[in-house]
């Protein structure tokens, strides 16, 4: 046996959680069905019952347990012919599958006080298992008309609520404490703030066991609490928001109390004069007054300490919230050797199978994930490893011949970078080789000859997570790499991670993953296009950047700018998820790099709105993918954000063509110099918009307040390319100043775009006859309608 | 002619017509299209029953059973969701669960909700899902006799019928939730493959 007792006892742990869980699932599965459920479920039960005794049989065989690979296998059995109604399921059987559980608990046993041999009880309940299988299928005649229900796969999903996290219960206690803590703050609203600093914490500590006892919960439930957890957040919010309300208050009653000084001086001379008492309607009306100064000055004190202490317990509560938010998102998460442990196994299996020698090591393996992470990056993980050992790796006469040691080393490591858990799998095996690799993609017809040379390194290595890529055999013989690795980058971006390889030939080659910390919780940006928000996580951002239309240029059709040196494709999010288009008429525009497995898009939005930290949501089983989104969050408002896809977006950028093309369809000709336009009108208003939009859109405006100062202003070169003028305007009006220019022999090339609050036709035609090349009226002044018509012009 | 089923023995009567029809058999025919026409009702008011909690979408009124209702909320913030299908309004936070509103009369091919301050969202679910419906308005909660209902539009398969469990009294249209929130068609899945489904 090569595996040292060490490891073999870390897989016997991690088998036995496993184990306890399918035998659990199947107990429960053998006891509903003993209960006679209608068809429909029956069906359902069996198939996941046996699914777990095949997951049973699989998991015995890999840690090397055969009694329980033999149960499990035997259960299978049985199991399948119940699914295809070979099989009466009768009490007895439901027995002798029962009794087969045991065995199981039993076999564990044995394992734990050190016994290689199975219990006598294995052998028995197996050939009992035998002999009711075969009795039972005896005694059922095929009937042709039997009342076999057909299922689709969709009543066949895996139970969703089956998977649990393990908690410890040091963990529990410390959330049970805050929410203690929470409660007592509920209660104690009034208590003041020097109370408060004396008192010791409430809750005595709750005796921690030295032990790492544990509570199995389902992620469910966890996920409940979370989603409460949020919903208290947004309470706290508007809790905050309530103290500015109680602030707002205290100052009114300031103000009240100034008046009332100014009055004091009359009231006090009021309250002298009627001391006697000659009036009584007087008398009563001080005494009130005198009243009413004193209710006011209780008010203006009970304020005051009403928002002192409002602001204490907001403060507090904020705290304890905080700490409760990483309690609870501390609880999904699990170390990585959960996972990590059986691939000693496996990739000591591979490396026998191919009679390479192999060391292989884990560092970081106590980094923890979230739960759904882990599970989900398992696979990728193992398949990374395998290509490792048989592909990356050289053979023992190859790295002889290599001057390198006879065993090859891979290397798993994992640890956290800023929000992001980075796991890596390397090999010091011979490398990629890219020539061979950009040869491999010219024969498949994935590059053309040309593209194929002018691609950088860096984008030759990416070529090996293309799909098409990986059924090409040639590849593996080659240099070795390429087996599904799609599959694995489709999987870690599912997960919002991403993936890259660096490699050196002949030396090693390294694949990065990097993963979110948490799927529950995120930290990112809010950006707005059109009147929609989106939330994008910092892990897919790589920079923002504010971009001149000017540096916009397209190739092939698909707009680019050049970033660092190199050309980055930029693409509308409106686009990209068939949004109406908003107005593409600004001079700059705010861009955020995103990235996904080393590719880059450059994404325009609208603008953006802060930073926050969210919990994100799946969008529920009737949603359940959306191209572009990865979820939604809900804000403290109350407000339902959708979470944007950074893998989606960049995919759906290489299929979707721009709607407006910043060229094509913008409103500058981006050669040229700025346009030079002269706005003349009397309302300073409408003068100031107009100038807005202009320089907005990138052209360069003069102003003039009527048509005479308008004709002071062309005396002067350099000449306008277009005017825009109103009509009605002391001195000289529209209609003046167009035939004055269209007189001149100097101006009267240059267009005129006159601009009015009247849609009358006699104006129009009065337009036109002076000499205008465009009627625009202000009821339907938009910036888009301005600058096209001025577009069209110049 | 003793069956119980009048509609469609009224119906062959009528293809007794001959070219030459005698008086005496003409009187015979109506004797028995009388007698057909006096059996009484076959539907009885008894039976299995149904609380429906009815509602309106358009100028139809449709009724669903309550077992499958969570919860009736009053029309608020909605989110679009871009990329899906027409019948996919958007979703909601339903305190502090997300579920998306659909609207059910584009799903079944009728025209679109008017949206309104009025119409109310009918939460229903069953065991794999759980999704809320656009009404412009709920009018009551009902009980029905199971073979109180007629069968609906007879011979036409439009999406509509397929999910018509009968039309109730004054047209109402009852609807099976649990048929509906199977069919794999409400369900929106552009993940590799699919991404062109609905487009």
């Amino acid at each position: 046996m090569g595996l040292s007792e060490q490891i073999r006892r870390r897989l016997i742990e991690t088998f036995k959680t496993e184990q306890s869980e399918h035998v659990q699932k199947i107990s429960r599965g053998l006891l509903t069905l003993e209960k006679n459920p209608p068809a429909e479920q029956r069906t359902q039960i069996l198939e996941g019952i046996f699914r777990d005794a095949h997951s049973l049989k699989g998991a015995a065989r890999s840690v090397g347990v055969t009694a329980i690979e033999s149960i499990g296998h035997s259960l299978e059995d049985v199991l399948a012919l119940a699914k295809n109604d070979k099989i009466n399921l009768s009490g007895d059987l439901f027995d002798v599958m029962h009794e087969s559980l045991d065995a199981v608990g039993l076999v564990i046993q044995g394992l734990e006080s050190g016994k290689s041999a199975p219990p006598k009880q294995v052998f028995e309940i197996l050939s009992r298992l035998e002999s009711a299988k075969e009795k039972a299928s005896q005694q059922v005649e095929p009937e042709p008309d039997s009342e076999s229900i057909s299922v689709s796969s969709e009543d066949m999903k895996p139970e969703s609520d089956a998977d649990t996290v393990t908690l410890s219960t040091d963990k529990l206690n410390v959330l049970l404490k805050q929410v203690n803590r929470l409660l007592e703050n509920q209660d104690k609203p009034k208590e003041t703030i020097s109370e408060k600093k004396t008192s010791k914490p409430a809750v005595p500590a709750l005796p921690i066991q030295p032990t790492d006892e544990t509570i199995r919960v389902s992620v469910s439930k966890l996920d409940d609490l979370m989603g409460q957890l949020s919903e208290l957040l947004s309470a706290k919010i508007r809790s905050e928001q309530h103290l500015g309300q109680i602030h707002e208050l205290h100052d009114f009653t300031l103000e009240w109390h100034k008046i009332w000084s100014d009055f004091r001086n009359t009231h006090e001379q009021f309250v002298r004069q009627n001391k006697h008492g000659h009036n009584k309607d007087v008398a009563d009306l001080v005494e009130f007054s005198t009243y009413n100064q004193e209710q006011l000055r209780l008010l203006d004190v009970y304020l005051n300490e009403l928002s002192r202490q409002y602001a204490n317990d907001t403060m507090r509560l904020s705290i304890i919230l905080s700490e409760l938010q990483e309690e609870v998102k501390g609880l999904r998460m699990l170390p990585l050797s959960t996972i990590t442990v059986p691939f000693e196994r496996m990739v000591r299996d591979v490396a026998r199978s191919q009679n390479k020698k192999v060391i292989f090591s884990v560092s970081g393996d106590d980094t923890e994930l979230d739960k759904r992470i882990l599970e989900q990056i398992k696979d990728p993980l193992v398949h990374l490893l395998r290509n490792s050992v048989a592909h990356g790796l050289e053979s023992v006469e190859e790295r002889k011949k290599q001057n390198k040691t006879e065993e090859g080393h891979i290397y798993l490591s994992a640890g956290q970078q800023g929000n992001s858990i980075v796991i890596k799998v390397e090999d010091d095996g011979h490398g990629l080789n890219l020539d061979a690799i950009r040869t491999v993609a010219i024969q498949k017809g994935i590059l053309s000859e040309v593209e194929a040379e002018s691609m950088s390194d860096a984008e030759a290595k990416m070529l090996i997570f293309r799909s098409g890529f990986s059924t090409i055999k040639m590849i593996d013989d080659i240099s070795g790499r390429g087996v599904g690795l799609d599959v694995v980058r489709q999987q870690v971006e599912n997960l919002q991670g991403s993936i890259e390889v660096e490699s050196t030939l002949g030396k090693f080659a390294s694949f990065t993953l990097k993963l979110p910390l948490t799927l529950a919780s995120s930290h990112g940006l809010l950006i707005r296009v059109g009147r929609q928000k989106f939330f994008l996580p910092f892990s897919a951002i790589e920079r923002l950047l504010q971009v001149n239309r000017n540096e916009v240029t397209t190739v092939q059709n698909k707009e680019m700018i050049i970033h660092e040196g190199k050309p980055l494709p930029l693409a509308w999010l409106e686009d990209l998820l068939e949004l109406p288009p908003t107005s593409r008429s600004r001079l700059m525009f705010s861009v955020v790099i995103i990235s996904a497995s080393e590719r880059y898009l450059g994404l325009v939005i609208e603008e953006l709105e802060g930073e926050h930290e969210l919990v994100v949501k799946g969008l529920g089983n009737q949603l359940a993918k959306v191209m572009g989104i990865a979820g939604a969050t809900v804000l403290g408002s109350g407000e339902v954000i959708l979470v944007l896809h950074a893998a989606d977006l960049i995919n759906l950028a290489t299929n979707v063509q721009s709607r407006t093309h910043f060229i094509e369809g913008g409103y500058l000709d981006r050669a040229d110099e700025p346009k030079h336009v002269l706005v003349v009108d009397d309302s300073i208003t409408t003068r100031t918009l107009e100038k807005n939009i202009l320089e907005g859109a990138g052209y360069q405006v003069t102003i003039a307040i009527n048509g005479k100062e308008a004709l002071d202003i062309l005396d002067d070169a350099p000449l306008p390319d277009l005017i825009i003028s109103d009509i009605s305007m002391p001195k000289l009006d529209g209609f003046g100043l167009t035939e004055h220019i269209r007189a001149d022999n100097r101006l009267c090339d240059i267009p005129v775009v006159l601009v009015t609050s009247l849609d009358s036709p006699s104006d129009k035609t009065r337009g036109m006859e002076v000499g205008a090349d465009a009627y625009i009226v202000k009821s339907d002044f938009d910036q888009g309608n301005l600058l096209e018509t001025i577009a069209q012009l110049v | 002619m003793e069956s119980n089923n009048n509609d469609t023995d009224i119906f062959n009567l009528t293809f007794e017509w001959e070219e030459n029809i005698t008086p005496e058999k003409l009187a015979g025919i109506w004797a028995k299209r009388a007698e057909a026409l006096a059996q009484p009702p076959p539907v009885e008011a008894t039976g299995l029953t149904i609380h429906l909690l009815t509602f309106l979408m358009g100028a139809e009124s449709y009724g669903i059973d309550v077992s499958f209702v969570h919860e009736i909320y009053p029309l608020g913030q909605v989110t679009l969701v871009p990329r899906t299908p027409n019948f996919v309004v958007g979703i909601f936070n339903a305190r502090g669960k997300l579920i998306s509103l659909i609207d059910l009369c584009s799903f079944l091919g009728l025209p679109n909700i008017k949206q309104s301050q009025e119409n109310k969202i009918v939460v229903v679910g069953n065991n794999h899902l759980e999704v809320g419906f656009l009404v412009n308005e709920v009018v009551d909660v009902a009980k029905v006799y199971r073979n109180e209902l007629a069968s609906p539009f007879a011979g036409q398969a439009t999406a509509q019928s397929k999910y018509t469990l009968g039309i109730g009294p004054e047209m109402l249209i009852v609807l099976d939730v649990n048929l509906l929130l199977q069919d794999p068609n409400l369900i929106v899945d552009q993940s590799k493959g699919n991404v062109d489904g609905f487009k």
